[in-house]
């Protein structure tokens, strides 16, 4: 067996930087208060004299516009899962060794890459998309791997006797014996992994506890270490913190563009699709916000979304500023080809689909209605429209039997009083019905005709007086 | 006529006003045949039109049968209508309902950004809307969204304000008429305007529907039914 082993030494900093990469730079260290330690800091910030391990007052003295982010270890393992997902498209077998390794095994992957170092080609061009820092080194197994990559031998070792001698070179610093083991070691000058693998087991034994013995049979390469594989979630779940306060909508976008790129890759390569984006504004002092997107289609490519996320951020009002930004989906789909265009009606059909998307997300779910008959002559009880992605065909039908040449184009559920002079053309149609449902309606309706012309749909109740309720466009 | 004259002739955008019938726009018939003539075979099937008509004399209905001939297997939009849309109407003008889509923007102004987008997605066939005072440089935008998509726009104005000329295929003015409604052709592309045509149907619902299906029923009963006068 062949692990890679890959040390990512410093995720917020590269995180937060690769954020930044249009503003400008200012010396920038991650910091602790746990131990009142430095943890990483960027080249502006070494140029001042920073160095790592530092407190933060000796860091301030020598920065005065020095940028502190604080380590949070949450943060850099969520920063470690995103890019395992991003490994995950070339690699089966990933480890998450938290909170800033991955192993990837690689000797059943050469297989598909012919040799090491296309495998090895694939995985730098990848990690070069993340922009971050890292130091690697293979070994037969994690725990070797790992002495490697952390003694940055930054090699892809793939002769056994090879990693050995390496192994051999060392310091005890680089293994993850506790401190206690180490200072024990240290002071009989026991320095190098290759000093302690002098001494036989047994003498060690006497001295050092069991798990000692282990670490040091798996660094032999005599045990394996078990290890748990990781899966790549089903769901996206992605968040973003901006550096700023947003209060304007129009910044919101490009946050929401970053989110939508990563859904875009997310969904791309599993071959997924979905008609819904959720996003959740964390706002100051408020209630957090839920946008929610809807495409008619399920969609994938950040360019379709595109135009609905902005129409959606016209109508947006911001009562709070923004501080946080997720996104997450709605039901996600399997792409299939028999969804894709491939006649011309079908082109259609899915310029249809976006249209309907766009048109709701401007003007709102409720402007955008598809008509409906329902088996009734009530015109008030006509529920009209409804909305178009829900409609229904199950109830169309009974009216076509009804006499529908007498019905008006227009119509109001709220019918006004006759104000004008008008001829009876026609009628009377006497509609006496509703008397089961509270809305009992008992009307004798005429065609009218006005003095300028206008054909009235009309109606005397059983008190005479007359209503307008429809016209003859 | 002089030869260079000739050459520039040959170009399609250039017509004299005898030579109309030359250049022949697709055209789709009206069930009125004088009404056809005058426009040279029927509505243009793709572009713009403008009817200006008082409310309710049936100038939606006069012409609703021609528009769903036009929508073909497309969407039929129709953008801020006066008042709500009877569904049992358009179910009697045997227009698939899946195929209608009805749009009341909030805002008046966002009429017209609905229809050029409709017009612009290539999935609607005619576009209705509701719109009072469109002017030139709007209609124009239409009148291009229209034609590249190949539908057709048609504009209601009710209100009677002083219209100046729209950049636009067909521009119509109807009056109320007993046997159906009068329309004057002020104004279409490659051809004369016409005043004064009667474009006839009924307002009124007749009975000839029940007399053809008592005849119906007589012919397959052998009993003895009331003769239908």
């Amino acid at each position: 067996m062949l692990w890679l082993y890959i040390e990512l030494t410093q995720l917020t900093l590269d995180a937060w930087l690769n954020l930044a990469s249009t503003e400008p730079r200012q010396p920038t260290v991650v910091y602790t208060n746990h131990h009142n330690r430095i943890l990483q800091c960027c080249p502006l910030a070494q140029q001042k004299g920073i160095v790592m391990g530092m407190g933060i007052a000796e860091a301030v003295s020598l920065c005065s516009d020095l940028k502190v982010l604080h380590y949070k270890i949450s943060e850099e393992e969520k920063h470690l899962t995103d890019i395992a997902n991003g490994l995950y498209k070339l690699a089966s077998d990933i480890v998450i060794d938290k909170p800033t390794g991955l192993v990837l095994r690689i000797d059943n992957l050469v297989n598909y890459y012919k040799e090491y170092n296309i495998l090895w080609t694939c995985v730098e061009t990848l990690l070069r998309q993340y922009k971050v820092n890292y130091n690697y080194a293979s070994g037969y197994n994690i725990d070797v791997a790992r002495v490697l990559a952390k003694a940055h031998k930054n090699i892809l070792y793939t002769n056994t006797n090879a990693i050995k001698q390496a192994l051999t070179t060392c310091v005890l610093e680089y293994t993850t014996l506790d401190n206690k083991t180490k200072q024990q070691l240290h002071r009989v000058g026991i320095v190098t992994v290759g000093d302690l693998f002098k001494i036989t087991t047994t003498e060690l034994g006497k001295r050092f506890k069991n798990d000692v013995i282990f670490y040091l049979a798996s660094l032999k390469g005599e045990t394996l270490p078990r290890y748990t594989t990781y899966t790549p979630p089903d769901r996206f779940q992605r968040r973003v913190e901006p550096h700023y306060e947003i209060s304007n909508t129009t910044q919101l976008l490009p946050w929401l563009q970053t989110l939508v790129k990563q859904l875009e890759l997310f969904l791309t390569s599993r071959n997924n699709v979905t008609s819904t984006l959720k996003f959740t504004l964390f706002l100051r002092d408020q209630a957090a916000l839920l946008l929610q997107v809807n495409a008619a289609t399920p969609l994938y490519r950040y360019q379709d979304w595109e135009s609905l996320i902005q129409l959606k951020l016209e109508t947006l009002v911001l009562h709070a500023p923004v501080l946080e930004i997720e996104l997450t989906t709605g039901d996600i789909q399997i792409l299939t080809e028999q969804s894709n265009d491939f006649f011309g009606h079908r082109h259609n059909q899915f310029a249809e689909l976006q249209l309907l998307a766009q048109l709701r997300t401007k003007l709102g779910e409720d402007c955008v209605l598809s008509p409906y008959l329902r088996p009734d002559h009530r015109l008030e009880a006509t529920p009209v429209e409804q909305s178009r992605i829900n409609c229904t065909q199950d109830s169309k039908q009974a009216m076509a039997t009804s006499d529908l040449t007498s019905q008006p184009a227009f119509y109001t559920v709220t019918p006004s009083p006759l104000t004008e002079h008008a001829d009876i053309l026609y009628g009377p149609i006497r509609i006496d019905t509703g008397w089961w449902d509270n809305q009992a309606i008992k009307r004798d309706y005429y065609i009218l005709k006005t003095e300028q012309g206008a054909y009235l749909y009309a109606f005397r109740d059983q008190q005479s007086q007359w209503f307008v309720q429809g016209w003859f466009s | 006529m002089s030869a260079e004259l000739k050459l520039i002739q040959n170009h399609p955008a250039v017509w004299t006003a005898n030579s109309v019938q030359h250049h022949q726009h697709e055209r789709i018939e009206t069930p009125y045949s004088d009404f056809n003539k005058a426009l040279q075979g029927g509505i243009p099937a793709h572009g713009m039109i403008r009817i200006k008509s008082p409310f309710a004399i049936g100038e939606l209905s006069a012409l609703i049968s021609t528009f769903i001939r036009v929508a073909k297997t497309k969407l039929f939009v129709m953008i801020n209508p006066p008042a709500r849309v009877n569904s049992a109407w358009l179910e009697h003008q045997s227009i698939d309902l899946a195929r209608i889509l009805i749009v009341t923007p909030k805002q008046t102004e966002n009429n017209l950004w609905v229809a050029e987008q409709c017009l612009k997605s290539q999935a609607c066939g005619v576009v209705l809307v509701w719109h009072e005072s469109t002017d030139t440089r709007q209609a124009r935008r239409l009148q291009v969204a229209a034609k590249q998509s190949t539908s057709l726009c048609v504009l209601y104005e009710y209100k009677q304000l002083t219209s100046h000329a729209l950049p636009i295929n067909l521009d119509l003015h109807a009056r109320p008429h007993h046997q159906g409604i009068n329309v004057d052709i002020v104004k279409q592309l490659n051809g004369w305007p016409t005043p004064a045509l009667v474009l006839p149907f009924p307002h009124i619902p007749t009975n000839k529907n029940i007399h053809r299906a008592f005849r119906e029923y007589q012919a397959k009963s052998s009993h003895y039914q009331p003769k239908v006068i």
